[in-house]
Formats: C-alpha cells, sequence, structure tokens
C-alpha cells in the first residue's frame, strides 16, 4: 500500500471533518478566491484543497479534473479576446499570446482550481446522505435547502450514467456518438437537461407527498479532531496570504 | 367519507383541461378501481385529488376534495396530507431520492419521529422483509425496476396511513410480486384502509375491487367491466423453429463490473422468432440484453450477431430519443430508415394529434410506443426488448402486438425481456433466468406458472 492510500484510509477511517467544516472551508476558500488577484495567493489557497482531494479522494475526482481541463480552453479563449495586451511572449503563425492574457489565463486558472479543490472536498468526501444529514442536523438548514443541495449531488453519477445510454443510443439511430458541433452537443445535453429536470420534478413531488418537509434540523455541532485540522489549515492560508 | 371529491374541472392550464365532473366517494375499507387507456388523465386525477396538480405543478384543480377530512386543494390541509395518505407513482425510479435503499426507507422513518439509529434498524428489517436484504446500500439505480417497485412500495407503508393511492402499481413486476402487491390491498382493505387504484391491467385487482371506475374523454364512467381487458387463460400452442438461420448466438458469463450474474449462459436467436427472457425481479433479464445488444461487455464469453440491422431498446424510452417534437423524432426515422413518413404517421393514430409535442410529454404508455415505433424502423433484422409492455394500455397493446407479429411473420427476430404472460404465450421459445442460471424452457408451462402465481382469477 502507498503511503497517500495508507493516509487515505486513516483520515477516512479515523474521523472525516463535519460536514459543516468543509461547507464553511468550501465557502471561505471560494469568497477568497473571487476576491484575490495575487498569483502566490492564489497558489497558497489552491494547493492545500488540491493535495487533500487528491489524497482523500483521488478515484472520484478524474471527472472532476477532466471537466476542468475542458474549462481551461474556454478560459484561454476568454483570456486572448479580452486581455490580449503587453509584449509578446509567443507568436504562432499570426496569433500573438501577449503578457497579460497569460496573466489573466493564470489568475482565473488558478481561481478555478482553488474553488473546484474546496467544492470536490466537500461534494466528493461525503455521500448525499451524509451531506443531508450534515446540513440538517449539524448546521440546522431546513429541509428545503438541505435536500436539493444532496439530491443535486446525486444526480451526477446518475447523469453520467444516462449520458452513457444516451450516446449508445444515438450510435443505434445513426447519429454522431462524438459531440462535434453545438447541435449535436445540445442535443445530448438537452436530453439529459430533460430526463434529469423530470427526475428531479417528481422526486421533489415525492419528497412533498411522503411529508419530509416535516423534518425538524437541529444545530448539533460538536469539534472534533480532523475539523480542528481543517480550520487549522483554512486559518494558516489565511495568514500566509496576508503575511506575503 | 374517507374520500370524496367532486372536481368540476382539472388540467395543466386553461388549454389543457383533462378531467371534468368527476365525483369519486370512498369509506374505510373500501377499494376503487380506475381504469383508462394511455393518456386518458388517470395519473392527472391521482395528482387532482392529492392536491399536487394545483400546489406543486400549478395546474388547475376547481371543485371541492376531502381526504380524511383535509381539503388538499387548500395549501394549509395540503402540508398536513403526509400521515393522512401515501401515493405509490407510476414510476418507481422518479419516486425514489436518495442514493441506496437503506437511506431511502430511514430518512422516511424519521420524518415520522423515529430516532436516527432505531430507523436505520427498521429499516432494515423492512428491507429483509421485502427480500432486499443483501442490496442494503446497493445504489437504487442498480436495482432491477421490479426491486425499485418493492422499495417504493415498502415506501408508502411507512407511517400507516388510512388512505393508499397507487398509480399504475403492477407495472414492470414479476408474477410473485404481483402476488405481493395484491396480498397487501387485501392487507389494507382488512385493515379498514381506503385503497385507490388507477390501472389498465384491471384483470389483476377486479376480485378485490368494490368499484370499477372508467376514465374516458376526461369523465369518469360509471361501474362496468371492459370486456376486451379481462385476459381469458388462452389456448397455448407450441412452435418450432430449429430450421431457421440462426441470427444471434452467445455463450458465456454475464454480469457488470467482471461480477457475473448468470454463468455459462447459452443463448441462440433464429429468424423469425419471438423469444421473450423471463425471470424474477433482479435476476439478470435487462443485464442479459443489453450484453447480447453489446451495450455492456460479456464477462465472458463473445456475443455473435450475423446482422448489422439490430436495435435495443431500454426499459427507459426517455433515452432513445434524440429530437425536441415527436414530428422531428418521426421525420428523423424516416431520414435514417428510408420509410415512408405517411407509414409512421398512420402507423399510431394519435401520433398526428401529438406532433408538436415533446416527446417527453407524452403520457408514459405513448412515449413507450414511440420508443417501440424507433425500435420497430431501425432494427429491421434483430429488435431488443426491454419490458416492452410497461405501461400499454389493451389498445396499445394490440398496436404493439400486432407489429410483432407482422415483423415476426416477415423473419424478423424479436428478443423481449418480459414479466408479461401475454407475451411469453405469443413467444416462439422461452428463456428463463433464476439462480444465477438461464434455461430453455416450454412456454406453455412457464405462462401457466406465471398466470397462476399471480394470484389472479381469470374468466
Amino acid at each position: 500500500m502507498s503511503p497517500s492510500q495508507c493516509l487515505n484510509q486513516w483520515v477516512l477511517s479515523t474521523s472525516k471533518p463535519k460536514v459543516a467544516t468543509l461547507l464553511v472551508y468550501a465557502i471561505a476558500s471560494s469568497g477568497l478566491a473571487f476576491v484575490l488577484r495575487d498569483l502566490m495567493d492564489l497558489l497558497i489557497l489552491a494547493i492545500p484543497p488540491l493535495i487533500l482531494s487528491i489524497v482523500l479522494i483521488r478515484g472520484r475526482l478524474k471527472w472532476l479534473m477532466l471537466a476542468y481541463l475542458i474549462g481551461l480552453i474556454g478560459v484561454f479563449v476568454n483570456a486572448l479576446f479580452f486581455s490580449n495586451t503587453g509584449s509578446t511572449v509567443v507568436s504562432i503563425g499570426s496569433l500573438e499570446i501577449r503578457e497579460k492574457a497569460l496573466e489573466s489565463f493564470t489568475i482565473v486558472s488558478l481561481r478555478l482550481l482553488a474553488i473546484a479543490a474546496s467544492g470536490a472536498l466537500f461534494a466528493l468526501l461525503y455521500s448525499p446522505v451524509e451531506i443531508y444529514r450534515g446540513l440538517l442536523y449539524e448546521i440546522g438548514a431546513p429541509v428545503s435547502i438541505a435536500l436539493p443541495i444532496a439530491f443535486a449531488l446525486r444526480l451526477m453519477p446518475v447523469i453520467r450514467r444516462d449520458f452513457v445510454e444516451v450516446v449508445f443510443q444515438r450510435k443505434q439511430r445513426k447519429y454522431r456518438t462524438i459531440l462535434l458541433n453545438p447541435v449535436h452537443f445540445s442535443s445530448v445535453v438537452g436530453a439529459l437537461f430533460t430526463i434529469n429536470y423530470e427526475r428531479a420534478k417528481w422526486s421533489g413531488i415525492s419528497a412533498e407527498i411522503r411529508g419530509l418537509r416535516r423534518i425538524k434540523p437541529t444545530r448539533n455541532f460538536r469539534v472534533g479532531l480532523t475539523d480542528v485540522f481543517m480550520l487549522m489549515i483554512l486559518l494558516s492560508q489565511i495568514v500566509l496570504i496576508i503575511a506575503t | 367519507m374517507k374520500l370524496e371529491a367532486e372536481i368540476t374541472r382539472a388540467g395543466y392550464d386553461e388549454k389543457t383541461i383533462l378531467l371534468s365532473n368527476i365525483n369519486v366517494k370512498a369509506d374505510e375499507g373500501r377499494v376503487i378501481l380506475i381504469a383508462g387507456s394511455s393518456g386518458s388523465g388517470k395519473t392527472t386525477l391521482l395528482l387532482s385529488l392529492t392536491g399536487v396538480l394545483k400546489h406543486l405543478l400549478n395546474g388547475i384543480v376547481d371543485g371541492s376534495i376531502s381526504i380524511n377530512g383535509l381539503n388538499p386543494l387548500i395549501l394549509e390541509d395540503f402540508e398536513k396530507l403526509p400521515g393522512n395518505i401515501s401515493v405509490l407513482m407510476q414510476d418507481p425510479e422518479r419516486q425514489l431520492i436518495f442514493p441506496t435503499p437503506l437511506d431511502e426507507l430511514s430518512t422516511s422513518l424519521e420524518a415520522i419521529g423515529y430516532p436516527h439509529v432505531e430507523a436505520l434498524k427498521q429499516a432494515s428489517i423492512i428491507l429483509s422483509e421485502i427480500g432486499l436484504s443483501n442490496k442494503v446500500n446497493i445504489h437504487v439505480e442498480d436495482l432491477s425496476s421490479g426491486e425499485r417497485r418493492k422499495l417504493t412500495l415498502a415506501l408508502i407503508q411507512v407511517g400507516d396511513p388510512p388512505i393508499y393511492m397507487l398509480d399504475e402499481p403492477s407495472a414492470n413486476l414479476d408474477p410473485q410480486t404481483v402476488a405481493l402487491l395484491r396480498d397487501n390491498v387485501k392487507n389494507w382493505k382488512k385493515n379498514g384502509k381506503t385503497v385507490l387504484i388507477v390501472e389498465h391491467k384491471i384483470h389483476y385487482f377486479r376480485d378485490l375491487a368494490d368499484e370499477i371506475y372508467v376514465l374516458r374523454g376526461g369523465k369518469l364512467g360509471e361501474f362496468f367491466v371492459i370486456n376486451d381487458m379481462l385476459v381469458n387463460l388462452p389456448e397455448c400452442k407450441s412452435t418450432s423453429s430449429s430450421e431457421r438461420k440462426v441470427v444471434l448466438e452467445f455463450e458465456g458469463y454475464i454480469g457488470y463490473n467482471d461480477t457475473p450474474i448468470v454463468r455459462n449462459a447459452e443463448f441462440k436467436a433464429r429468424r423469425g422468432e419471438l423469444i421473450s427472457i423471463v425471470g424474477p425481479n433482479g435476476s439478470g433479464k435487462t443485464t442479459l440484453l443489453k450484453t447480447l445488444a453489446g451495450f455492456l461487455k460479456p464477462v465472458d464469453g463473445e456475443v455473435k450477431i450475423f446482422t448489422k440491422k439490430y436495435f435495443y431498446a431500454p426499459q427507459n424510452p426517455d433515452l432513445v430519443f434524440v429530437h425536441r417534437t415527436v414530428r422531428k423524432e418521426l421525420e428523423s426515422i424516416a431520414r435514417k430508415t428510408g420509410r415512408p413518413l405517411h407509414e409512421l404517421t398512420f402507423m399510431y393514430p394519435w401520433f398526428t394529434k401529438m406532433l408538436d409535442k415533446s416527446p417527453y410529454q407524452l403520457s408514459h404508455g405513448q412515449r413507450r410506443l414511440l420508443e417501440l415505433l424507433i425500435a420497430f424502423a431501425h432494427g429491421e433484422d434483430l429488435i431488443l426488448l426491454d419490458e416492452p409492455t410497461t405501461g400499454l394500455d389493451a389498445q396499445l397493446y394490440e398496436y404493439f402486438i400486432k407489429e410483432v407479429r407482422t415483423r415476426v411473420s416477415k423473419g424478423s427476430t424479436v428478443i423481449v425481456a418480459t414479466h408479461d404472460p401475454r407475451l411469453v404465450l405469443e413467444s416462439s421459445r422461452v428463456y428463463i433466468i433464476e439462480s444465477g442460471k438461464i434455461k430453455e424452457d416450454d412456454k406453455c408451462r412457464v405462462a401457466e406458472s406465471m398466470f397462476k402465481s399471480m394470484g389472479v382469477i381469470y374468466e
């Protein structure tokens, strides 16, 4: 067993931080990511949750990382269109990539990385039910908030399965399975959206009929060792950002 | 009176009023059965009676309703309904909210006041009672649709409400689970519960119902029995097709993620055959069909298909649609398969009224038939259908079976995974999957056993 697997096992076997702790961490990290502009500050913000995510939830991180990498293409195009000023750094044919475009690309990429990594820690370390219970019984959030958040997270793997089936059906119906243009893309995304919108709508109706609204939220938050650890990381990041 | 409703009109908006002048009354210990064709408004009636149509779907419901003394058309009373009524929704997948069966049941138990640990304990007991003890922590998407139905049946009994409303409860159920469902209804009736069942297979509940209504043209007709919906135990004739050319062949193991579900499977399909694959809920019928269609890789062995013109239609018809209107779907089928558009539009008469609707807005039975149309158009030589008769009323079933007979007589091969004994009777051959094994069996014996194990009294 590798050291990271050992650490992973140890952390998961001792105790996970409370849902509330990681929610606070994710919100604080995301908030700071929007405010900060300095490269070093953003690195300090992005690296700790990235390392923790890789160590703790590596297997489930690949889809998020793939989405992040695809997103970077958009970030780069955006930087080229709106911030391509300053001295030329690279020339590829008639395309000149200038200093400010690269700077803007790096800043936005790090921002997204900090948000994605801290968000992934919150969303992927727990099952949707753990998040539901955490929000309901640790923070005291009403069912009308806890349930939709948990359900949205539960839908992610379901959408992934639907995607595989939808693509298989497209193949059978002699449509492209590699989505090359916006029309193909919208046809698949539209199908997935409609199927899952219906699923969400009827699950909401099911929750109402079953009376889940009647569950009373409570605030019962006891700070554990891992919660202190996470809050210490957040505090250290803030101190380092201020110091630099 | 436990349930009393006088609905003057109900619909999704002013333009689509589906129900008018509906009167329903039911007292304790009464079972009311409401039949009606696909898209006749049966589900809309349940949504109206529960207040869901008015408060959650922004629809229109005029009139007065009383459920256990509460008027669900008033928001305050609607919020008090849970505990007074339980609703079994048409599609079990849409009724489930949480990832695992244990989560589903325990949260419902917590909603009625069980402490967390006690709820988990009680949920485990219920799951073992309904035969899901080995699937407690499995994702609900990995359960078969029949197992999901069992789970939703258990869910609605949490809290022991005085009124039950069931929307197409027999869909996707194996004969044993139909018998279990009927036992539940019998028990509820004996214990003084009021039960309202919306179902087009009325023969499943005809002997248990105190009153039967038929919803037609938005109005609820008085009690009468529709003769063509009754199933007589039909004569069974054995057929032989052993001389014909093989179109599909498989020998090996099937399963998910290298875990075999069915071992040493041997399956062969010939031209001009209708083959039924039967077996209890969760036995691996869908897995076999998906493997044969190439959606899943066999754990061991190879699927040999000797034609390129084949199509697999999954249980969920929504996954097959590509376009935003029925018209575009039909145009696309015509374009891709070379079949004339008028042949497709006239295949099922009501399509002409639905051409500009989204396929997703059709009723369950209509969506199923559109899916089958797509499958028949694309799969010229071989068609694999997963539970094709779910949601089809008597008329739609007739359209379906007529098309199957035509296809088979022209030499196409149709393979169905089914719980429907009517299809088994129509079949050339039958395979049974049970306890991880697949074997061919006599169709007459299988059909008779399926009819009998449901506990339904036939003419």
